[in-house]
Formats: structure tokens, C-alpha cells, sequence
């Protein structure tokens, strides 16, 4: 049943609200980051489906594992086999609300802070996040920027002991989204 | 005969280091895949988005991370965030099949029959192919 959450979330989303109310992306963008002695590791998604519902704050992201290209093909092999599994878990995805959704004029250019409170998926671990971004409004386009750290071991993803002095426990994850409003 | 012995020996271990060394930096850095090198599985736009929306998972073993060549009616021309053209074939009147090409195309018209061919990451609201290219029609 797992599968269909993401898209009946989104059906319901779209369903309880007007059309107006909607802003949507099909390819915003996930980026993560992690400096390691060796090298860095650095991975970009822009494939990212959000929604987010600017009259109460309703907002969904998901993403495709498989979606984050690596600029060394071997490291994104070993991401996708041996930490993400994402034959097995081939998206995460995050649902929550913005909980000052008021606060944001998203019809006048502006910057806007924000936080949102939700469930995180990775790895078919849900955790309660807090997250704080900010939502920027740019000729009338609305953009979500946020940036956050994610626990490795929060999402039972193991590092290989042989590595595991190398690469840093946290991970650097950035969320940037042009969002449109919904036709 | 003993110092002939160590020297051979020694020749090996040279040889077997140097070989071991070259086979691990080549696999170090080992390019991506290329779609353009690969068979791809023939299907159309339609038949893809159907197998997602009617059962995802019995989708992905078929489709993930595998090449494939859809065909199809384009619905939309846009490009991403890094300014990569995306493709949205139409599919069933709930998804699409979305491909981000890999090279942007030319002379792709909204409403015309397209192939592209690209590796499925797999399905959120559509069917989503990366990595793509655009094949000729026949």
C-alpha cells in the first residue's frame, strides 16, 4: 500500500483545495553534500516532485533515489547498492505543513522565512523533522530554499566499517524549488 | 639459481601490483553509463505510464533503472532548474512519462510523435526517465 501514499497524498491535496492554491514543481531540485578527507562527496537530484498548499501550508516532496547523479559513476553505484538500497526503497519523501504559512505575501516579491513540521522518509525510516527555510518570491515566481542535516544512523543507512572513519556521520541536504501555480 | 629465483619473483609481485593498481583506478573511474550504448526496451509512452499507475512495485522490476526507448505524443516542453530540456510524453489521463534529456534537442514540437530513450528512475506523479536522448524516428 506504501506505494500509493505518495500520489494519493497528492490527489488529496490537489482534491480538498482550489486549484489557486496550489503551487507545484515536477523538477525542482535535492542536492546533498559531505566533505571527507578522501574526496567530497556531492550528488544533485532535479527530478524533485513538491506541491505545496499556500492557503495551509500543506507541502510534499519526493524524490527518486535512483534520480541522484554522482560526477564519479562508482560512487553513485555504491550509494544506490550498498547505502540507499534503492532497489528496494526507490523514493523518500518528506509531508508535513508550514507552519506560518500566513506570514508569506506570495503574490509580492519578498523573502520570507519559514519552518515546517513533518515526516521524513529515507530508507523506509520515518522521522519527525523540523526543518527552517525560506520562501522567496522572485518576479511573482515562488522559491523554497532550505537546507538541513540528516543523521546517517537515524535512517539505519550503514557505513562499511572499512570507510567508516572517512565519511562524516551527518549529511548536508539542500532543497531548492521554483514552484508554479497549478493549471 | 637462488638469485634468478628472487628475481623472477620479485618481477611477479612488480607485475601483479602494477595490474591490480590500474584495474582499481580504472574502476575508480569508471564512466557513467551511456544510454546511447545500450539496448533498450521498446515500449510506448502509454503502456509505461499504465504498468506504474496500475502496480508500481510489479513496475519497478520490470522498469528501474533499466534502458528503455518510449514513444509517444509530446504533452509539454520545459526545462529544469540547470536548464535541461524535459520532455513530458502523455500517458494515461494520471501520469505521463517524464524524461530529462541529457543534451538538449531541437525542433521538438508539442503535439508530434517523438522516441526517447533513457534509464527509468522510477514513478512519482509520472514515470520519470534521466539520462535521455533522443532517438530518430523510422
Amino acid at each position: 500500500m506504501k506505494k500509493w501514499y505518495c500520489l494519493l497524498i497528492v490527489l488529496l491535496i490537489l482534491h480538498n483545495a482550489g486549484a489557486q492554491d496550489i503551487l507545484i514543481t515536477k523538477r525542482g531540485q535535492v542536492s546533498f553534500f559531505s566533505k571527507t578527507p578522501l574526496e567530497n562527496i556531492d550528488a544533485q537530484n532535479n527530478e524533485v516532485s513538491s506541491v505545496l498548499n499556500k492557503q495551509n501550508g500543506e507541502i510534499v516532496f519526493a524524490v527518486l533515489i535512483k534520480g541522484f547523479h554522482f560526477e564519479r559513476a562508482l560512487m553513485e553505484e555504491h550509494f544506490n547498492e550498498n547505502y540507499m538500497e534503492s532497489d528496494k526503497f526507490p523514493k523518500s519523501i518528506f509531508r508535513g505543513k508550514v507552519n506560518n504559512i500566513t506570514s508569506v505575501d506570495i503574490v509580492k516579491d519578498g523573502s520570507y522565512a519559514v519552518t515546517a513540521d513533518g515526516d521524513l522518509t529515507i530508507h523506509n525510516i520515518t522521522k519527525k523533522v523540523n526543518l527552517s527555510g525560506t520562501i522567496l518570491v522572485k518576479a511573482g515566481q515562488p522559491e523554497l530554499h532550505c537546507k538541513f542535516k540528516i543523521v546517517l544512523k537515524d535512517y539505519n543507512i550503514q557505513i562499511p566499517s572499512l570507510v567508516a572513519d572517512k565519511i562524516e556521520e551527518t549529511i548536508n541536504v539542500s532543497v531548492d524549488c521554483k514552484y508554479e501555480a497549478k493549471k | 639459481m637462488k638469485k634468478r629465483n628472487l628475481q623472477i619473483t620479485g618481477l611477479l609481485v612488480l607485475v601483479f601490483l602494477t595490474l591490480g593498481a590500474t584495474i582499481a583506478y580504472r574502476m575508480y573511474n569508471k564512466p557513467h553509463r551511456s544510454i546511447e550504448n545500450e539496448t533498450a526496451l521498446a515500449i510506448t509512452a502509454e503502456e509505461l505510464a499504465l504498468a506504474y499507475t496500475k502496480n508500481e512495485a510489479n513496475a519497478d522490476k520490470e522498469y528501474l533503472d533499466k534502458p528503455i526507448q518510449v514513444t509517444g505524443l509530446i504533452a509539454d516542453i520545459a526545462s529544469n532548474q540547470q536548464n535541461k530540456q524535459v520532455i513530458v510524453l502523455q500517458g494515461t489521463d494520471l501520469s505521463g512519462v517524464q524524461c530529462t534529456l541529457d543534451q538538449n534537442a531541437a525542433g521538438l514540437k508539442k503535439g508530434s510523435n517523438v522516441a526517447i530513450k533513457g534509464f527509468c528512475t522510477g514513478y512519482l506523479t509520472d514515470v520519470i526517465l534521466d539520462r535521455c536522448i533522443v532517438v530518430p524516428l523510422k
